[in-house]
């Protein structure tokens, strides 16, 4: 960077310590360069973020527009979408981003302003200590428990034995500092983890 | 007949001080008018003085005391009429004590001088006062510009300009806009309420071109007066180095703006050993401090930009792709289709013609700009390097009948002449 630094000084003074999150990605999207804000934004070290490949810090929910996306900056020279971002700490951000096409240095380069973010909710046990977030497989359980399945229904409708659904609530319950599973389904949709209308969905009718 | 070294003296202290002393006298007497009188009264009261007397060591203090005490004696003489009609069934006993407390106030020399003038400039800028308003204002107030000068520099009657200062000054007593420095709550969103005065200030000077816009010129110097003393006054924000900076940068090019024979000269081809290399270089290091402190904001980015500029040799090194960058981050924070336009241009010249004509494009389609005689220019002159000169003599001709002064359509009419003769 130093060297790039002398030649765009003031795009890189500017770049740097700008208070929007931003990446700067080179071909095959690996990460050329990011700024203060958005290592705080994902809560990585500069090293462990320049030089790696950026679709590893993208959600998978996200991968599809990715590919897409990319066509279109190369296309058009600029693109606004959004993203769902991995934090370091296993938390997922929604982000808006505008994506351009620029000629640093004399490098193809695309720069990636982040220009909302929203993180997802915090999940705290009762000592005030943050905790991970659920898997995605665990808030697959947790909702279903919350539709008033039964232990060896979720079993059937996951393909996974009845323990492992017992294995996911407890780590659940664990993350979120709950001590039963009503605490569970109560706090999941209080954080936002949960969609509140899967309460509502249709009681299933008792199994014959 | 007054010597010339104390007239120097007076002038100088005129430009340095005026401001300080009638932010002074507004604070204690509340009396925008009454500042006025009676600063003007003692920079009078100085040119007798100073020539036996000699210059005060402090001519600030001087002209703020004699300016103090002329105010003393005009409210005297206004209290004793009051008093006159009190006895006529008024209540003299509270207009007394009333006016003693302000008395106390004008003899208590506090040391808020400084403070003062911040208060006077977020005072003169408060959103409540229409926006012509707080320009006038800031220039009566603050530079001491006269209202026929500050008439003249507007191209308004100086009969409009009066009305104008008045209704301001009217409305701060109306609807009691405290005089102020705000609280920090809202001291971020207000700063950037002067930054913007104060570069609408740069602005009207910058557009004047001719010699026989000298005033207009000085409209310039005053803008960047103001602003360096609010730096001075607020060092830790970056974005008033950065307008600072911004206008150091451009006010720098001003001797190559304009050819011998009066015309408007484009950056591309001005005489860049004309530029002022003591302002560029002063621009260039407030502006690398203040990135260096954080958060580029809208200023800084355009410093940052105008700084290119400055640092190109010639017009062939511009770098454009950086400018392009720095345009696109500028869009990010602020999105206008002005700056998406200048952007464009940075795209063009940076080497990918089509893709700025694009953008070009697609913002005359857009219809925001529509009659902003630039777009017109810009794609005329971005069809002209691309070889397309039927569609650039068109774009030039729509121009030419937008174009809002004598200069730019000079200007333009030029460049119709050279694709004709091409």
């Amino acid at each position: 960077m130093s060297e790039e630094s002398g030649a765009s000084g003031f795009f890189w003074m500017a770049f740097e310590k700008s208070s929007n999150a931003m990446v700067l990605l080179g071909d095959g999207r690996k990460i050329v360069d990011v700024n203060d804000a958005a290592l705080r934004l994902m809560g990585y070290d500069r090293d462990q973020m320049v030089g790696a490949g950026w679709d590893r810090f993208v959600a998978p929910q996200s991968w599809r527009r990715l590919e897409s996306d990319w066509r279109t900056v190369q296309r058009e020279g600029e693109i606004t979408s959004t993203r769902e971002l991995i934090r370091a700490d296993g938390r997922r951000v929604d982000v808006q981003f505008a994506g351009r096409r620029e000629i640093l240095t004399g490098r193809k380069l695309v720069l990636y302003v982040i220009l909302e973010q929203h993180l997802r909710p915090v999940t705290c046990s009762n000592s005030g200590e943050c905790l991970a977030m659920p898997t995605r497989r665990e808030l697959e359980v947790i909702s279903r428990i919350a539709m008033g399945y039964r232990v060896h229904e979720i079993a059937a409708e996951l393909f996974i034995s009845p323990a492992t659904v017992q294995t996911h609530v407890r780590k659940a319950m664990v993350k979120l500092g709950t001590r039963s599973q009503a605490q569970l389904v109560a706090r999941a949709i209080a954080t936002g983890l949960l969609d509140p209308a899967v309460a509502q969905a249709p009681a299933l009718a008792a199994s014959a | 007949m007054t010597d010339p070294i104390v007239q120097r003296a007076v002038d100088a202290a005129f430009r340095e001080e005026w401001g300080r002393v009638v932010a002074a006298l507004i604070r204690r007497t509340g009396d925008w008018d009454l500042a006025e009188e009676c600063a003007q009264e003692a920079f009078t009261e100085a040119l007798r003085h100073w020539p036996e007397d000699g210059v005060p060591q402090k001519p600030g203090a001087w002209l703020t005391t004699v300016a103090g005490n002329r105010a003393i004696d005009r409210l005297r003489r206004a209290k004793r009429g009051s008093e006159l009609l009190a006895e006529t069934g008024h209540d003299a006993n509270a207009t007394h004590a009333a006016d003693e407390d302000v008395m106390d106030e004008l003899f208590t020399e506090t040391d808020e001088i400084e403070d003062d003038r911040l208060r006077l400039l977020f005072t003169c800028c408060h959103p409540a006062l229409p926006l012509e308003g707080r320009v006038a204002l800031t220039l009566r107030s603050l530079t001491g510009l006269t209202t026929a000068e500050i008439a003249k520099a507007f191209l308004v009657p100086e009969a409009t300009m009066a009305k104008r200062l008045t209704r301001a000054k009217n409305k701060i007593t109306a609807a009691r806009i405290p005089y102020r420095v705000p609280p920090a709550h809202l001291l971020p969103e207000r700063t950037s309420g002067v930054l913007v005065v104060l570069y609408l200030m740069f602005n009207e000077g910058y557009g004047a071109s001719s010699g026989d816009d000298l005033i207009r010129v000085g409209l310039c110097q005053e803008a960047i007066r103001v602003t360096r003393a609010l730096r001075e006054l607020m060092p830790d924000e970056p974005e008033v180095s950065g307008l600072l900076a911004l206008m150091l940068l451009q006010h720098a090019r001003r001797a190559a703006r304009v050819s011998a024979d009066g015309e408007l000269v484009t950056l591309e081809h001005q005489d860049r050993s004309r530029w002022n290399a003591a302002e560029i270089q002063q621009g260039t290091e407030l502006l690398e401090a203040a990135l260096r402190r954080g958060h580029a904001g809208t200023y800084q980015l355009q410093a940052a930009v105008a700084a290119c500029h400055a640092q190109a040799a010639t017009a062939a090194d511009t770098d454009w792709q950086q400018i392009a960058a720095l345009y696109g981050l500028l869009e990010a924070n602020s999105p206008s289709p002005v700056v998406r336009l200048n952007r464009a241009v940075a795209v063009a010249m940076g080497g990918d013609l089509d893709g700025g004509l694009a953008i070009v494009e697609e913002l005359s389609a857009d219809g925001r700009l529509q009659n902003y005689y630039l777009l017109d220019a810009t794609r005329a002159d971005l069809l002209r390097r691309r070889g397309d000169t039927a569609q650039a003599t068109t774009a030039y001709q729509r121009a030419l009948a937008l174009a809002p002064s004598e200069t730019e359509r000079r200007y333009l009419m030029r460049r119709l002449e050279e694709l004709s003769g091409a």
